[in-house]
């Protein structure tokens, strides 16, 4: 499931209640190169102090049965600090549904969070994609805010680091539009950062003007 | 030195049991939540993680004998 790209499921999202009606339409997960990072960070710290415990036994002149006796259990303990770190990555998702946006995040061992918005409290005004830099570019991840407008106050939204961030934008904007009730406003904004233009979505279905 | 050998083990059989208990426990968490959120834990990450327990749980297993046998090998 909740993988990117794959058909539509219902049935994944379960615990988080869909309304009788509600589709979800796709799910994202941050981007691959989000895990990458700090496996990368974790595994180097991990070989460098394994390597300083062999140069340490190594200068005394010790068994190399005490390497092994010392490496073993710091070995199991990057692996399983590596594999929180997959978890995180795997149960922190983005799930649009016909009716609203959520966030569910989860940080192993204990922390839960969830985050919604239901599209009918509010007002989209504003989509953004974020992409900085030339190898987020060439990754296609960025970071994608919607803001929302309450009657009082107004809230952001942030996909952060999500794989085809501009895909998601545009489909987002399309479902804003639809969704959209009064004809008369103006349409949904879709803003690309990079590079700069900004897209105009008509209050008629059918894709950008 | 005999006392230093059994308390070198000792802290490293510690050391072993606390990561196995988390990699357990890491393993327990996230098929449960896997189960609750209707997702399919991929068997990647829940075979890395059962294999990580067992290799901590044989590790310890190898430790103690070392613990108890110390006197005799070294």
């Amino acid at each position: 499931m909740l993988q990117t790209n794959s058909p539509p499921d219902e049935q994944h999202l379960a615990p988080l209640s869909l309304e009788p009606g509600e589709k979800l339409l796709f799910t994202k997960r941050k981007h691959w190169y989000m895990l990458f990072l700090p496996l990368f960070k974790e595994g180097w710290i991990g070989i460098v102090v394994i390597g300083f415990f062999y140069i340490f036994f190594s200068l005394l002149s010790l068994p190399l049965l005490f390497f092994f006796i010392i490496a073993l259990p710091l070995l199991l303990l990057m692996l399983g600090i590596m594999g929180k770190t997959v978890l995180n990555w795997y149960f922190h998702f983005y799930a649009i549904t016909t009716q609203r946006i959520i966030e569910y995040c989860c940080r192993f061992p204990s922390s839960r969070s969830h985050k919604e918005i239901a599209f009918h409290q509010v007002l989209c005004t504003e989509i953004e994609v974020q992409t900085e830099g030339k190898i987020n570019q060439f990754l296609n991840k960025g970071t994608l805010i919607i803001t929302f407008n309450y009657q009082t106050s107004q809230e952001e939204m942030r996909l952060e680091n999500i794989p085809s961030p501009r895909d998601v934008g545009s489909q987002l904007a399309q479902l804003f539009d639809m969704l959209r009730t009064d004809s008369s406003e103006d349409g949904v904004w879709f803003r690309a950062k990079v590079p700069k233009r900004y897209f105009f979505l008509g209050s008629q279905r059918g894709g950008m003007v | 030195m005999n006392t230093i050998i059994f308390a070198f083990l000792l802290f490293n059989s510690l050391l072993l049991v606390f990561a196995g208990i988390f990699i357990w426990l890491l393993r327990e968490e996230a098929e449960k939540l896997a189960a609750i959120l209707h997702i399919p834990l991929p068997t990647t990450i829940s075979g890395f993680l059962r294999l990580s327990a067992l290799a901590s749980l044989f590790s310890l297993i190898g430790l103690l004998t070392l613990l108890f046998l110390h006197p005799l090998i070294f």
